[in-house]
């Protein structure tokens, strides 16, 4: 299968400031690819590139075999982009934005879009007059309008209620089971970890991680958690040589691990060498948002494994 | 061509939405209008004869220069823009659809001055009626190239203000549209040729009410031509589809469209 998007040695620089230094990733259809990064990472340039609303520095980013940079609007009939700003004229209504946006993309008017994302009542409400939610349900239908190949979406439910975020969920995996590559940039961790098949995090303009949200979180040290609770507390005296980390929250010893099997081997044995009573055993895998930050907090960049 | 109509529709009906633009387009010039043909004529009795051009070109600079490039600046910094180029909207749709749809209300605005000034004030109605249309859209097309530019320009309201207001008020004073410009003296008549009002109101004196011409009536005309052409093709080489890519130290090269008015001072 060909990939929707292949971004190449790709690099931008503002002035001396190098935003974006040397990264790769491919995206095939049918693919959710996540773009996680803290602030300044390089997300939005690296969107933005792609997007072809600026230039890349070095590299090379194609959609469909197509650059962005030079056939902008060959690749905008590929490619539907919701912004994170969702910036709309404010008086434009919203049957005027999408009749608008239609004709420009030479497709038909979209109303049905409106109606499946319950904004047909709002048809003459004016833009500025939308709550946020509704506003970025309009941008999401206008991106979708032209049944794109690829799919950007920046921050899509950032501040949105649990029932518009969850909408906003289903018509990604409705439009990934359609085929639509969607390249995603959010800050929400556990979205991501449940959309995403793929994930890249960026880290000063570099890829600091690249894989599944699985192979990122097992790519961690100690990264799973076993809490014991014991009656006599004997748990707490365990030495461990194999290079376990433990501490005491409350009533438990927590260990962190790789290997659980064997630490639970241990725990257990010391346990009853002990003559002691296990009252209670829970098991905890890091999170992706865990990794994140243990990735993230100062951590040093790696190369892109692309 | 249906995209195009389409956004003219809009951007017609946003004239009206918005308030601070139904101001600037209308309820502005007309409330001026109406105020100086209250108070002026007790003033000058000669002011009846250049009602007319003075208040239509009043019309045409304040929705140009204080009205048209706001939305502009303000589209860019929003990132409207942006978002209307990912949406395919080309650049040439960007430019001149508000200018046309400004155009429009501008023109709607001048019949109301041209029919009520003449009806109720007793002005004095242009004698060469089709030359006062061709002058009019003559200036019209050369203060929106002015208005475009400032909004390309402009990195946001603020700045938007301030360059419409070093054209206007000068426009006010010495331009032409508040008393004729025959009572400047000489040096300040060579200095008001660097304002477009001054070669409106020379040509539509003119061309339209057969009066006297200051200056040269051909090169009038030219300079506004050139001034207009020189300021749109300044506003498509200059233009940034967001305030990020905007370089101020580039955006110094609008001040060439200065460049027509400049040359007429030394004809």
């Amino acid at each position: 299968m060909e990939p929707i998007l292949c971004v190449e040695s790709f690099s931008k620089s503002y002035g001396s400031i190098k935003a974006i230094d040397d990264i790769s990733f491919k995206i095939y259809p049918g693919e959710i690819f996540a773009l996680l990064g803290p602030n300044g990472a390089g997300k939005t340039s690296t969107l933005e590139c792609i997007e072809g609303i600026r230039k890349t520095s070095n590299g090379k980013i194609t959609i469909d075999g197509v650059n962005p940079e030079k056939e902008f609007f060959k690749v905008k009939k590929i490619l539907g982009v919701q912004l994170q700003t969702s910036a709309l004229p404010e008086v434009i209504t919203v049957k005027e934005a999408m009749k608008m946006f239609c004709l420009y993309s030479k497709t038909e008017i979209r109303y049905d879009l409106l109606e499946k994302f319950n904004l047909m009542d709002k048809g003459n409400t004016q833009f500025g007059k939308l709550s946020t939610g509704q506003q970025r349900k309009l941008v999401l239908a206008i991106a979708l309008s032209h049944n794109p190949k690829l799919l950007i979406l920046d921050e899509p439910t950032a501040g949105l209620d649990v029932s518009t975020r969850v909408m906003f969920h289903n018509i990604m995996r409705e439009e990934k089971n359609k085929g639509t590559a969607i390249l995603l940039a959010s800050h929400d961790m556990n979205e991501v970890e449940d959309l995403a098949d793929n994930v890249a995090i960026l880290l000063k303009g570099k890829i600091a991680a690249l894989g599944t949200p699985r192979d990122i979180i097992t790519s961690g040290k100690s990264l799973i958690k076993v809490f014991v609770k014991t009656k006599y507390s004997s748990a707490s005296s365990l030495k461990l040589t194999q290079g376990f980390k433990m501490e005491q929250k409350d009533d438990y010893t927590v260990f962190y691990c790789e290997d659980i099997e064997e630490l639970l081997f241990i725990i257990l044995r010391h346990i009853k060498d002990s003559k002691d009573k296990l009252l209670d055993l829970k098991v905890e895998r890091a999170s992706l948002e865990e990794r994140f930050i243990d990735i993230t907090g100062g951590g040093k960049p790696y190369e892109s494994n692309n | 061509m249906k995209a195009i109509i389409s956004h003219m529709g809009f951007e017609f009906k946003s004239v009206i939405r918005d308030k601070t633009l139904l101001l600037m387009n209308y309820l502005f010039p007309l409330a001026f209008y109406f105020m100086m043909q209250a108070i002026m004529p007790s003033i000058n009795k000669e002011f009846s004869k250049y009602m007319i051009p003075g208040m239509t070109v009043f019309a045409v600079m304040v929705s140009t220069l204080l009205s048209m490039p706001n939305p502009i600046a303000t589209s860019k910094e929003k990132g409207i823009y942006r978002s209307y180029k990912i949406y395919g909207v080309p650049l040439k749709s960007v430019l001149l659809v508000p200018v046309i749809t400004t155009m429009v209300h501008i023109t709607i605005v001048s019949i109301i001055i041209l029919i009520t000034s003449t009806s109720f004030f007793g002005s004095t109605f242009p004698k060469q009626f089709l030359n006062f249309c061709l002058v009019y859209f003559i200036s019209l097309f050369a203060f929106a190239g002015f208005g475009t530019l400032i909004g390309v320009c402009s990195p946001n309201n603020r700045v938007t203000v301030l360059l419409a207001q070093v054209i206007f008020i000068p426009s006010m004073l010495i331009g032409g549209v508040m008393m004729p410009t025959e009572m400047l003296s000489q040096n300040m008549q060579k200095i008001s040729k660097i304002l477009p009002t001054t070669h409106c109101m020379n040509a539509l004196g003119a061309l339209a009410f057969n009066k006297k011409p200051v200056y040269s009536i051909s090169s009038s005309i030219i300079v506004l031509l050139l001034g207009g052409i020189l300021s749109f093709a300044l506003a498509a080489y200059l233009f940034t589809w967001d305030s990020k890519s905007d370089k101020p130290i580039k955006n110094l090269l609008g001040l060439a469209a200065l460049l027509p008015y400049i040359i007429s001072i030394f004809i």
